[in-house]
């Protein structure tokens, strides 16, 4: 009877020192989120504890069966907890259904063994056996997934679990070798070491636990911290890390050193104002200031000293954190002076070429304004050849007209005279204009010869009379080879230079015509001392309808242009307002004399 | 001895041709319009002409075209182009065609009418041969060619004014009745040195004496009777074109 209630002590101590186990394991499940399994291992244990209640009922015959059922199904279900606890640890996860049917075999057959058959054999064997399996499968487990952060507790847990199921397995063997079958509440040993290992393993693998998560908790935290560090350390970035209050550094990476200049000896311990790496010290309060703000900066751009004096552009990127409960701030600073000046020079280059791009467009426009022009020209032209042909005809009846009113007429009285005068005048001058316009809408085709130059200033001075109040002063040089030229076009060329140059000196003045061999061509000066020639007329001079006199269509001087360059040459004009103006005519000389 | 022309004026303008008729009028030749290239072949068909003046454009047909047309049926007819177009491929087909000249417009109306007036005075061809047959079936072969034709079957040697008067060119048969040939050829060529003389006859052998001495005193060709009448309208032709351009020029 003694030894009865001493049992029973036993299992109330039990449950009693189970129960503050659970309350540890509560404890540490609700600490410890991070990690799975914990949770399992409470229930496993709380399951144990409830068993060992169980086997308290026991001592009450009333209560008996119940008790062994109850304790059976606890323990068993308890282990099987603990068992997927562990693997849920390790990360892995049970098979449910085997598990399951195992603990739903092991009750059953605790419930037939007790209710029905009484069979203490069966029962005692039932219960060790399965408790030995699950004690060995969850020690399996251990070693088998016992990771490499936590391989001291994790093989302390397996060698209880493994004592455990070896006591279990022993216990079992015994009975089957005939050890007597006693009463639960005698004190023998078998009875005595069913209490005293349960409780010893129960405490230990509660120590275990704890241990095990402990220690892995710690491992992570050391790899968070190794990892950490790396990261800052290998970051290619210079990361520093500073008090926001002051801007005392920290700590700061290799990357900081070689970007910034400053060893961690250097640097640490002192603000980034001592170290004088602003270029603006107020950067650093915008900065800070938009820091406390938001709790971040992303890419603050902004230029920086190095140590040595030399200016970079650093994109400041910051996050506030709290070390130890006061805030710091980690700044990360990525050099981007060659990026910025890669973008500098992708803008120069981009402002460059739309430059280009502009100055190319520009010279496009004035192609095409010269194109136009041309084209505008060439319509011109056809239009004033075609109207000029077909203003011919009733200019001829005009004319006609005239001749037979004269004809018919021939004692007309001086009115009418004078008046069929005015007629035929305005016709000769409107033919004028015809023919201008049609030399410049097309030029006929050049007939070139050899010509002496004389021969050509001979024609044209007697073709274009001298005003008696021009004085004209011919002077050729001697032996010069013969002009190549189509004569009758440049009769009319010269002509033209002549006649502008007599038009130049309205109160008389004095024409020279110089000739001389220059550069293999013949240059032909006509000079004239009369009003010259502005300058932004000078522009002007050879585009086709200017004209600054009050009569005529300003064709003379592009025509002659235009035969000239036909005819192989060129005309140049140098011209004073005031004094005067020369047009060179340079012509080709025969092939025979060059 | 100034007679009027019969002067075709052809311009698809009739201002232009009624102003050019009267001022022909007024100057004393006989004046025909017609509007059109048709018009004028048509005309030119019913009636003979002295000289057509045609403007080069006109719709349907263009003056070098009816100048082509003209001179296929008449080539003895002096043809003149009118254009306002300088330069003008067109124009040169027309010369090459045998027109006698182009005019300008507006044109020079009194280089036209000294061309008229010369024309006038030199258009026709005279024959001088003693057989009456032979000159008329020549003037009228000629005629119906376009020439104008003038014959002499009784010459005399004092008619030398008679024969030379209005001419261009004289067709002269070497044996005439009781004359030399060759006598009336140096009569002509003391006074008129440059008019063209062709000389005709039947007796190639008997005469080749006179022949050579005729084109020693610039006989313009000698032809043999019975006449090549195509090869005689073709050298009539050239040599009227001739005269025509050289009337031109001297204006």
């Amino acid at each position: 009877m003694n030894g009865a209630i001493y049992i029973r002590t036993l299992a109330l101590a039990l449950s009693f020192a189970n129960t503050l186990q659970v309350i540890i394991l509560f404890i540490q499940y609700r600490v410890n989120k991070t990690q799975s399994g914990l949770g399992w291992w409470m229930l496993g244990s709380a399951l144990w504890t409830l068993g060992f209640a169980f086997n308290y009922m026991r001592s009450f015959p009333a209560l008996e069966l119940v008790g062994i059922v109850g304790n059976n199904a606890s323990f068993v279900s308890g282990l099987v907890f603990q068992y997927i606890g562990i693997l849920r640890f390790f990360g892995r996860r049970e098979r449910r259904w085997p598990l399951i049917a195992f603990c739903i075999i092991v009750i059953l057959t605790a419930i037939y063994s007790t209710y029905i058959s009484n069979d203490r054999l069966i029962r005692r064997e039932n219960i060790s056996i399965a408790l030995a399996i699950l004690s060995f499968l969850t020690a399996g487990a251990l070693f088998k997934y016992n990771s490499r952060f936590v391989p001291a507790s994790a093989y302390f847990l397996a060698v209880v679990f493994l004592v455990n199921g070896g006591y279990f397995a022993i216990r079992a063997f015994a009975v089957l070798a005939g050890a007597p079958i006693n009463e639960i509440f005698t004190d023998s040993l078998t009875q005595f070491s069913s209490y005293v290992v349960p409780l010893t393993t129960g405490t230990l693998w509660t120590f275990g636990f704890i241990t095990i998560v402990n220690q892995r908790s710690n491992m992570e935290v050391t790899e968070a911290k190794n990892r950490f560090e790396q990261i800052f350390n290998t970051s290619p970035d210079a990361v520093a890390i500073t008090r926001l209050h002051d801007g005392v550094i920290v700590n700061i990476n290799k990357g900081f050193t070689r970007l910034i200049g400053f060893t961690p000896e250097e640097a640490i311990g002192k603000s980034t104002l001592d170290l004088n790496v602003w270029v603006n010290a107020d950067d650093r309060q915008i900065f800070v200031r938009e820091l406390i703000k938001n709790g971040f900066c992303d890419n603050y751009e902004t230029d920086l000293y190095r140590k040595d004096g030399s200016l970079i552009s650093g994109s400041f990127s910051a996050s506030t954190i709290n070390l130890n409960g006061i805030p710091h701030v980690i700044v990360v600073i990525r050099d981007i002076t060659e990026s910025k000046l890669a973008k500098q020079n992708l803008k120069t280059y981009s402002e460059r070429l739309e430059e280009e791009a502009e100055k190319r467009a520009g010279e496009l426009r004035t192609a095409q304004e010269q194109l136009v022009h041309q084209e505008k020209l060439a319509v011109m032209g056809q239009l004033a050849g075609g109207v000029g042909h077909e203003l011919r005809n009733p200019l001829s009846v005009i004319n006609s007209s005239v001749y037979f009113l004269k004809l018919y007429q021939p004692n007309a009285d001086a009115k009418v005279k004078e008046y069929h005068g005015i007629i035929e005048q305005a016709v000769r001058t409107s033919e004028k204009i015809i023919s201008d316009l049609l030399d410049f809408a097309r030029i006929k085709s050049v007939d070139r010869e050899p010509v002496p130059a004389s021969e050509l200033i001979d024609r044209t001075l007697e073709r274009f009379p001298v005003p008696a109040s021009v004085d004209v002063n011919v002077k050729t040089a001697a032996g010069l080879p013969m002009i190549y030229v189509d004569l009758s076009q440049m009769t009319q060329v010269l002509g033209n230079l002549i006649v502008n140059a007599y038009q130049a000196m309205p109160n008389g003045g004095q024409l020279s015509l110089l000739t001389c061999l220059q550069d293999d061509m013949i240059r032909m000066t006509i000079q004239d001392n009369g009003e010259g020639i502005s300058p932004e007329n000078m522009k002007k001079l050879f585009e086709p309808l200017f004209t600054t006199k009050p009569r005529g269509i300003g064709l003379g001087l592009a025509v002659s242009q235009k035969l000239t360059e036909a005819n192989g040459g060129r005309i140049e004009v140098q011209s004073e307002a005031g004094r005067g103006s020369s047009f060179h005519l340079f012509l080709p000389i025969s092939e025979e004399f060059a | 001895m100034n007679q009027g022309l019969h002067i075709l004026v052809v311009d698809d303008d009739r201002r232009m041709t009624r102003t050019l008729a009267d001022i022909l009028l007024l100057s004393g030749h006989i004046v025909t319009e017609a509007s059109s290239a048709a018009d004028a072949l048509e005309k030119a068909s019913t009636m003979p002409f002295d000289c057509v003046l045609t403007d080069i454009k006109m719709p349907e047909m263009n003056g070098v075209e009816l100048n082509r047309r003209l001179l296929e049926r008449q080539p003895g007819l002096p043809v003149l182009l009118m254009t306002a177009y300088a330069a003008d491929e067109l124009l040169h087909q027309g010369l090459a065609d045998g027109a006698a000249g182009v005019f300008e417009k507006p044109l020079d109306i009194n280089h036209l009418l000294g061309f008229f007036n010369s024309l006038s005075e030199h258009r026709t061809i005279v024959i001088v041969d003693d057989d009456p047959l032979f000159c008329q079936t020549l003037d009228d072969i000629l005629v119906h060619r376009g020439f104008k034709v003038s014959q002499i079957s009784e010459p005399q040697l004092t008619d030398i004014e008679l024969v030379t008067s209005g001419a261009q060119m004289i067709l002269l048969d070497m044996k005439l009745n009781g004359f030399s040939g060759l006598d009336i050829l140096r009569d002509i060529r003391a006074r008129y040195p440059a008019l063209p003389v062709m000389i005709v006859t039947a007796y190639r052998q008997d005469m080749a004496e006179a022949i050579q001495a005729a084109l020693e005193i610039d006989a313009y060709a000698c032809l043999y009777k019975p006449l090549e009448i195509p090869k005689l309208l073709q050298l009539l032709t050239k040599i009227q074109l001739e005269n025509l351009r050289g009337m031109l020029n001297t204006q």
